[in-house]
């Protein structure tokens, strides 16, 4: 144990913290490994699991792709054509299936391989048999009944020359399963003639043109082999082939069964939740069944630090999980071959990587739900009664992404769960889009957070260490008292409320129709609505709910004016400095992705978004300032500087609560348009910060509404009019970069705005009745 | 009742028919547990920079640290717990005061409050007023550094299965600041004291309900808190197991902890507390030293106070008004 302790050196506080997470981890996951119980979901279950699934994988779901033996009684429905008369096909196929009876018998009597090691010796008297020794002229024994079935088992019918379809046509529509076309002119002296198969994308016309293929190999090894045993003939098979697969082909070729790329990663993230399931119970109500968590909660060390230590344990031994699960099913499909009866090549070390990287997301993500759910519980058993749901919930998604109509966008790139299996799909596949991909892992991540934080709550509450009447829904149960902002968990939950909300807004608009100028009026109205909605009537519902002050919780009082000064001159300069930064962010991407692709993109989003504004430039101007520039700046003001920023700042230091404000509302951004940008994330959330310093300093949302409004309205308007502006000689066109002295005459009113905002003084009114209300709390709120 | 004074004066540790003396075990332990008062106010940090534990912005004044007479001030604690169907007032306006080398004893019914007082002092439940102050340093200010003074054993508290008794004393040594040379000897003194050698290296799921007993304490004395908090450090254990407890309170108080007790063995407490608080339904309706309780209620010895107390509803009248209510009071 000593050798894992730190060297010792003048370390500070934050240092301490870290060694003591560390500590509490390798506490945590000692006692974890060292019981039995993990030993056997960790290691045992990956060892026995992939090789039974295997197993089964070949016997029963891939029996359709492996060919039939000759006795299965499958009937294939085939027919047959040629040039030439019904009779002369008949014959030529006739004789080809006496030849393979011939074989049948001779490889019955004498042993398949003795044929081959006789090849060189001397001529046996069997061999010279003349019933089989000329193929060219085999005798016929003038059969005129016309039983005749080649391949006897299946049904053979023959195609005219005058039939209204062309053998090609009965296979496409799916009347017959294979046909066969034989082609006997120009023949060598040697060949029976040419054969072409005609078959489907679908497993049994596949398995059809297999079985014929097989006799037609069997057939030209025979006439080969016999040819240079017994004289010195020219080699080259019999019968010529020729394949044709008729229709579209689905995307991987020859599996058409089951899509391994879907159900390998929903196998994965199913055996790294029972790897993360059991450490989640015990360390949490395990240790509080054991009582050992009193006393760890009696040490000097902050809750968060326990629970957050609790979470890193989970997440070590799931990421384990993870590890040998990858290991133990690449090794197993290498083994088995499973890869190659799917089609699709062997998975490479770098999908492997990619997957784990995906399975450590999601067991973060899975690991705090755990965590969640298992705080709750005073038991173990009681543990396992609240997982059971979980666990079944977690299966639906599962289930849902094994659809292959199922892609990784809109909504399902941000539905938990779903996302992640998508997107391993995608990456076993190879066709991964970057952002999706890019939603879904920062999705996931938020949610991962949001849930840590819910755990921290439950984890930490009095009612959960020691009281036995709290029950899941109390957390979201109303304060006795008013408050003057929104309870944290509730400002939480709000935030994780939003963005499913905030995706299903941007579906329903983005399925409006929007041909007319009338429909694209509605549409922009319908935005407002919805931005409306989402961002001030769900915030202020929940702050009633949580009975906030509406004024002190959302920061409705009247600012000084020099605040409203700073944001009329932020209002105005803002704008160049951002459209200067998306113009940076275009370099940056050239200079990643190359100069094509940059061209390419650029192109594209001035593809997508030009209809868009013209149809924008034939909307009155009144409906673009209501739905672009005072909704979005009054609501969204309502919700990230109102409450989030404010609730936020009662936790955390102030420039913490600045920044993940921001940064939030970046990330909102980057998905409030239809099409996800990316390039909106960095800009926006500096104007973020902009208007979170703003709103800090004047204890108001009002001057960050008029700088958000103003700003929007800028940005909007220039677009709006820019015909006319461009018409004036100095407004640069589309393609131009912004003018050099615009993004500085902006940056100089920018700091000298922010200067303003510095100086200004914060009411002091307000942060001296934060920290009393700190004490009242904790004093003298149970008194009365 | 047996009142062993020998035991008073010359601690001994009985277990298994084994007696050992103390004093005689490891001589020199004196540096390993300083003076409470200056391990309280000048705890020494795992990276050996001394740094004052309390909170910055509020410092103890120097008038405190020296003049302090109390190692234990809980001032005005009350908690009430809601349920679906009411209010239980669990802690009501509860104050007491500890010095250094005293035992306080505090008694009462099951669920009159005291594990409530407990775990509200370590900062487990938050009390909805009030506050809890251990060498000055308040319980709203510096939980953490609070807690470090604190060494808890209660009745409910457990030992991890899978690790083994050192591995959990060593684990708890970091976890308190202690540094690496030190929790060694620690533990290594210790399991001497509490004669936890012969399984200190055993897995905890092996042990006997005595033997967790035993290394829970030892658990709780690895920092060496000059505050020890016992809440029923002898529940289920047989009358050896408790003597051994006890033996080892009574050797905490000699060596100048200040310790609160909640037992329900009222005859070892007798013995053992210095002074005794006593509450019921979440009020402290009686304290004092034993022979001041005996003037105030008329009776003998606790058992008896016990059984007025619990027989009689307390009046709605501040409790210190009402000291003397249990004269006559048998109905």
């Amino acid at each position: 144990m000593s050798d894992e302790l730190p060297v010792k050196s003048p370390a500070t506080l934050p240092r301490r913290g870290a060694f003591k997470i560390g500590r509490l981890v390798l506490k945590e996951l000692r006692e974890t490994l060292r019981d039995r119980r993990t030993i056997v979901t960790l290691i045992l279950m990956p060892l026995l699991v992939y090789p039974a699934l295997s197993l089964v994988f070949k016997s029963f779901l891939l029996s359709g792709t492996i060919p039939v033996p000759s006795d299965k009684p499958i009937e294939f429905q085939l027919v047959y054509a040629g040039n030439g008369t019904e009779g002369q096909v008949q014959e030529a196929l006739f004789r080809f299936n006496q030849i393979i009876e011939v074989i049948e018998a001779e490889g019955v009597r004498n042993g398949k391989s003795e044929a081959g090691t006789r090849s060189n010796g001397p001529v046996d008297p069997n061999e010279t048999d003349p019933e089989k020794n000329d193929l060219g002229e085999p005798e016929i024994e003038g059969n005129a009944s016309f039983e005749f079935l080649p391949f006897k088992e299946h049904e053979w019918r023959f195609v005219d020359d005058s039939a209204e379809f062309t053998p090609a046509q009965f296979v496409e529509a799916g009347a017959v399963d294979a046909a066969v076309y034989f082609d006997l002119e120009g023949r060598q002296p040697w060949e029976l003639g040419k054969l072409k198969i005609f078959t489907r994308d679908d497993p049994v016309s596949q398995l059809a043109a297999k079985y014929i293929e097989s006799k037609i190999n069997l057939v030209n090894e025979f006439d080969i082999e016999q040819r240079l045993r017994s004289r010195n003939l020219p080699t080259g098979p019999v019968i010529g082939l020729l394949q044709e697969t008729l229709g579209q082909p689905t995307e991987d070729e020859g599996s058409g069964t089951f899509p391994l790329a879907s159900i390998v990663p929903l196998i994965l993230i199913l055996m790294t939740i029972t790897g993360a399931v059991y450490p989640a119970i015990d360390l949490t109500a395990g240790e509080r069944e054991r009582g050992t968590l009193e006393t760890l909660m009696a040490a000097p060390i902050p809750r968060f630090g326990i629970l957050f230590s609790k979470f890193l344990a989970v997440l070590t031994v799931a990421t384990f999980t993870a590890v040998l699960n990858i290991v133990g099913m690449f090794a197993t499909i290498w083994a088995f071959q499973l890869d190659k009866q799917f089609g699709g090549g062997l998975f490479g070390i770098d999908v492997m990587l990619k997957m784990l990287l995906l399975l450590i997301l999601f067991a973060a993500f899975f690991s705090a739900i755990l965590l969640v759910v298992t705080s709750f519980a005073k038991s173990f058993k009681e543990a396992q009664v609240y997982l059971i749901p979980v666990i079944l919930l977690s299966l639906g998604p599962g289930l849902i992404s094994l659809a292959p109509a199922m892609t990784l966008s809109g909504p399902y790139a941000v539905c938990p769960m779903i996302n992640i299996l998508l997107l391993a799909r995608d990456v076993i596949n190879g066709s991964v889009e970057l952002v999706p991909a890019f939603v879904a892992v920062v999705s996931t991540i938020v949610y991962s957070l949001a849930a840590i934080g819910l755990a921290a709550r439950i984890f930490g509450s009095d009612a959960m260490l020691f009281a036995d009447n709290r029950s899941l829904l109390e957390v979201l149960q109303r304060p006795r008292k008013s408050t003057k902002t929104v309870p944290f968990d509730a400002a939480m939950l709000c935030l994780v409320l939003l963005l499913p909300m905030n995706f299903l807004a941007i579906g329903f608009l983005s399925r409006m129709p929007s041909d007319t100028v009338g429909q694209v009026q509605l549409r922009f109205l319908m935005m407002g609505f919805f931005l409306f909605l989402t961002f001030l009537v769900v915030p202020t519902l929940i702050a009633r709910h949580q009975r906030t002050e509406t004024g002190s919780g959302f920061g409705l009082n009247f600012p000084r004016a020099i605040f409203l000064v700073a944001a009329v001159m932020l209002g105005v300069s803002l704008w160049p400095i951002v459209m200067s930064l998306t113009e940076l962010w275009q370099h940056v991407y050239g200079w990643v992705a190359g100069a094509e692709a940059q061209a390419e993109w650029k192109e594209r989003l001035i593809e997508t978004t030009k209809p868009q504004v013209e149809m924008v430039r034939r909307v009155p101007w009144w409906i673009i300032a209501i739905s672009f520039s005072i909704i979005p700046a009054l609501c969204e003001e309502w919700f990230f500087r109102g409450m989030l920023l404010r609730t936020l700042l009662k936790s955390v230091k102030p420039w913490r609560a600045i920044l993940l404000t921001a940064v939030l509302f970046g990330a909102f951004h980057m998905i409030s348009n239809s099409v996800i940008a990316i390039d909106r994330l960095i800009p926006t959330t500096l104007v973020g910060l902009v208007l979170g310093y703003l709103a800090y300093k004047s204890d108001s949302i009002w001057p960050g509404v008029i700088l958000h409004a103003l700003h929007n309205a800028f940005v909007i308007f220039l677009a709006y009019f820019q015909e006319t502006l461009m018409q004036q000689s100095w407004f640069p066109g589309e393609e131009e970069p912004i003018p050099t002295s615009w993004v500085a005459i902006g940056f100089t009113l920018a700091i000298v705005a922010v200067l303003l905002v510095f100086v200004g003084k914060r009411p002091m009114v307000d942060a001296v009745e934060d920290e009393s209300e700190i004490l009242e709390s904790e004093t003298a709120t149970a008194i009365d | 009742m047996i009142v062993l004074s020998t035991f008073l004066r010359r601690p001994l540790i009985v277990d298994c028919g084994v007696v050992r003396d103390l004093s005689k075990c490891k001589p020199d332990r004196s540096t390993l547990l300083p003076d409470p008062l200056e391990l309280g106010f000048d705890f020494k940090r795992r990276n050996g920079t001394r740094k004052a534990l309390v909170d910055k912005k509020h410092p103890p004044s120097n008038r405190d640290l020296t003049d302090h007479q109390f190692m234990i001030r809980i001032h005005q604690l009350c908690k009430t717990f809601e349920t679906a169907l009411r209010k239980i007032k669990a802690v009501d306006h509860v104050s007491f005061e500890v010095k250094p080398s005293e035992v306080y004893g505090l008694l009462g019914p099951n669920g009159a409050g005291k594990t409530t007082v407990i775990r509200m002092i370590l900062g487990l439940l938050r009390p909805d007023s009030g506050y809890a102050e251990i060498g000055g340093i308040n319980s709203r200010e510096a939980p953490d550094d609070l807690k470090r003074m604190v060494g808890f054993v209660s009745a409910s508290a457990g030992v991890y299965q899978w690790l083994s008794g050192r591995e959990m004393l060593s684990f708890f040594g970091d976890i308190y600041g202690l540094e690496e040379t030190n929790i060694t000897n620690r533990i290594d003194e210790l399991a001497g004291i509490l004669d936890l050698e012969d399984f200190i290296d055993q897995g905890c799921a092996t042990l006997s309900t005595g033997q967790k007993q035993r290394l829970s304490l030892a658990r709780a004395l690895i920092h060496d808190p000059p505050v020890m908090m016992l809440d029923e450090p002898t529940l289920g254990l047989d009358v050896v197991g408790s003597q051994v407890i006890f033996n080892y309170i009574d050797l905490l108080k000699q060596r100048g902890k200040a310790i609160i007790l909640c037992t329900h063995r009222l005859e070892q407490a007798q013995r053992v507390c210095s002074r005794f608080g006593l509450l019921h339904q979440g009020r402290k309706v009686l304290e004092g030293t034993l022979e001041e309780l005996r003037t105030q209620t008329g009776r003998a010895d606790l058992v008896e106070m016990f059984v007025d107390l619990i027989g009689v509803e307390p009046s709605q009248n501040k409790p210190q008004k009402q000291l003397g209510m249990t004269t006559g009071s048998n109905s």
